[in-house]
């Protein structure tokens, strides 16, 4: 077993998965890359209104189907199925052999024995294990667990190995990847190439390079504002507040814990745990414009954050459970690794032409945000300061109401469809379905909308 | 904090302007926010009563397009915002309900300090009063922002709010105007700022000895060490050390 793939979650193992940029020239680089894209054709294989912008579809959310409805049941199943197909027995062949290769581990030898009646004989000493060179030998899908599935997968995909020794993963994690290796059909090197293709497609049908591509989805789908310089928190400063603030920040972040219903204080000591904290650094936030980022395990807050839960700790579940929990539990985000080795892929001045701090989130971040959107649905609520996972919230409140953005999970699956190769994506959905599946936290109506989301954006690919 | 005069005074002003400023055809729609106008009934803050007299000012139909760009801002990584504010500014006429709407609703969320940022980069004048009017609300956040928009207009009456917002019985408006016509960096101002180097207030004296400091400290360097002779509080002096240490000795 690899060492890196831990038996339990394990922090600071991955980039900021919000990887909002750092530094004001990241967002300078954004802004201009923006003023590049004029086009409104189609990204990807269908055409998507305005940029990729979303209609105002009438939407019931309410409204999931009976199919969806059925299953969207939590399931908590950390099995990967591995076998299928044949393998033809050679000289030095034995089941166990066969077995490991196929499943991972030998003890599944059995399995295939009883899949192939006739073929496998008994020995003098009675053992009835014997197989024969030249015959065909069915491999039945099995249900293996997550760790045997890997030392199968990891025979032909030796960058499934180096992805999970740099993000050590716990059971879920490493189910999730590998449902994606395994939906998709591909092993790493070809998922980055399908990817680097796919960026290289889309820029000869704009008659772009690929880099000026990028640069452009940049301004579409992953770049920030540039929001300008930090007056409010360099007013405090002037003030000599700083110190009243840190105070402050210090006592809000204890109503959180202890204040908080019990399911968020449960996540947070779950997040604790792993060595998230609460960060405070307002002034980055301030110039950003944003109540809340994330990474890893850690929410880090600004004064808006402090403010709003110094109003209602409810205000700031959601942004503690999407951020600190959501993101830090989702944990190595594939989709992320592989838009950035794609694009590690092209030619430096290709690459030069984009903003590198910006791929990840332009390409992949969509995938550990729908995870944290559905997350934080069972805690929004029409007065939290950020958008909305959908419509609705459990209480049945309009989230419209709330003047910040909904539907936030449509919008994300729009920029999947808008930024990933055709041929990655329902592979790369069918392990974020799997992780949903699983997470208890996720509840079984945001499943359900999500899923009637997943139909109306993309398809039957679930 | 704020008399009832006042309040009437700058409701009834954001209330004449929203009527000039959004003059979009508008019908009664289900999709507008739900009715403001219990917050005030309800011993409202200040800077709700703005909102209110914002939010009553006509009945509000959403332009569903310019709406949905400015929501790009509540994305809690403000993905596409760059797109968005891209739209918004270039339109401004279409953009600028959906903005004021936002600074005048009744709770603050992510898209609001985006919202003050973006009228005070539209610069239109009209926007001027409605402000102004949630600057003199002294609502302290509301205010900060206001001021702010106010500084990148370059209006002689965003000017004037702000000389305005100096004189306010309100520390925090007082302060925040200060540090607002430090940042717009008009020399006009210079006095007006000098003049509260003597502030009673603490926190006075530290935003006009920045706002001295953005606008030049040069032609202040004399009242500056006067005032080094003078000043009692420690905080005080450790900025005006920096201040007067950044700018070299004359």
């Amino acid at each position: 077993m690899p060492g890196g793939v831990a038996q339990k979650r394990e922090t600071d193992r991955e980039p900021d998965v919000v990887a909002m940029p750092e530094a004001d020239a990241d967002q300078d680089a954004a802004d201009q890359q923006v003023a590049v894209r004029e086009s409104h054709e189609a990204i990807g294989r269908e055409e998507v209104p305005d940029e990729g912008r979303e209609e105002s579809p009438d939407v019931d959310e309410a409204a999931v189907s009976a199919e969806d409805e059925a299953a969207s049941k939590l399931q908590h199943d950390l099995t990967i199925e591995m076998g299928g197909g044949s393998h033809t027995v050679t000289k030095k062949d034995t089941l166990w052999e066969i077995s490991e290769a196929t499943y991972g581990h030998g003890k599944y030898w059995k399995k295939i024995r009883s899949a192939n009646p006739g073929k496998v004989s008994a020995r003098r000493n009675g053992h009835r294990d014997l197989i024969h060179t030249g015959d065909e030998l069915a491999l039945p899908l099995v249900k293996v667990g997550p760790r045997d599935a890997f030392e199968a997968m990891v025979v032909n995909d030796p960058a499934l190995r180096e992805f999970a020794d740099q993000f050590a993963m716990n059971d879920e994690q490493l189910m999730g990847m590998l449902q994606q290796a395994r939906s998709t059909g591909m092993t790493y090197a070809q998922m980055i190439d399908a990817q680097r293709q796919f960026y290289e497609a889309q820029a000869a049908e704009r008659g772009i390079s690929a880099g000026e591509y990028i640069a452009e989805m940049h301004g579409s789908i992953g770049g920030g504002t540039n929001a300008g310089k930090s007056t409010k928190w360099a007013e405090e400063v002037e003030n000599g507040r700083e110190a009243a603030w840190q105070a402050r920040f210090e006592a809000a972040e204890e109503k959180v814990r202890t204040q908080s219903r019990p399911d968020v204080r449960q996540a947070i000591e779950e997040a604790t745990a792993n060595g998230g904290v609460f960060k405070w650094n307002p002034s980055k936030l301030d110039a950003l414009g944003v109540v809340a980022m994330g990474s890893n395990w850690n929410i880090t807050v600004g004064m808006d954050w402090v403010e709003a839960a110094e109003d209602d700790v409810d205000r700031v579940a959601a942004s503690v459970m999407h951020e600190m929990f959501g993101h830090g539990a989702y944990g190595a985000v594939r989709a992320m690794f592989v838009a950035n080795e794609s694009f590690a892929q092209l030619d430096p001045e290709e690459q030069a032409k984009a903003n590198p701090a910006l791929v990840s989130l332009t390409f992949g971040y969509w995938e550990s945000e729908i995870f944290a959107e559905l997350i934080e649905f069972g805690h929004d609520r029409v007065d939290n300061p950020t958008d909305h996972a959908f419509g609705v919230n459990p209480s049945g409140e309009d989230m419209s109401d709330g003047k910040t953005q909904t539907h936030d999970v449509r919008k994300q699956l729009q920029e999947a469809k808008a930024g990933v190769a055709p041929t990655l994506l329902p592979g790369l959905l069918q392990g974020l379905w799997r992780r949903i599946q699983n997470e208890e936290r996720i509840q079984d109506e945001a499943r359900a909308m999500f899923l009637r989301d997943v139909r109306e954006v993309l398809g039957d690919v679930l | 904090m704020f008399s009832d005069r006042r309040w009437s005074s700058a409701c009834s002003l954001a209330c004449a302007l929203l009527l000039v400023a959004c003059g979009r055809p508008s019908k009664p729609s289900d999709r507008n926010p739900p009715p403001t106008s219990s917050i005030a009934d309800a011993g409202a803050t200040p800077a709700d009563a703005v909102a209110v007299a914002i939010a009553d000012a006509r009945p509000y139909v959403r332009d569903e397009e310019a709406w949905d760009y400015l929501a790009t801002f509540s994305d809690e990584h403000l993905r596409g915002t760059a797109r968005a504010e891209k739209w918004l500014l270039a339109h401004p006429d279409r953009a600028r309900p959906e903005l004021l709407r936002c600074v005048g609703q009744t709770w603050w969320n992510q898209i609001t300090s985006h919202a003050y940022r973006l009228l005070g980069v539209i610069g239109h004048e009209d926007d001027v009063p409605v402000l102004r009017a949630v600057l003199m609300s002294g609502a302290e956040r509301e205010a900060h922002y206001a001021a702010m928009a106010l500084a990148s207009m370059p209006h002689e009456s965003a000017f004037e709010a702000l000389e305005e917002g100096v004189g306010s019985p309100e520390p925090e408006v007082t302060g925040t105007s200060i540090f607002a016509l430090g940042e717009r960096g008009d020399e006009r101002a210079r006095k007006t700022i000098e003049r509260r180097l003597a502030d009673d207030l603490i926190s006075v004296r530290r935003q006009a000895i920045y706002a001295l400091s953005k606008l030049g400290v040069e032609p202040s360097r004399a009242l500056l060490e006067q005032r080094v002779r003078v000043e009692t509080d420690t905080g005080v002096l450790g900025v005006l050390a920096e201040v007067l240490g950044a700018a070299g000795s004359p």
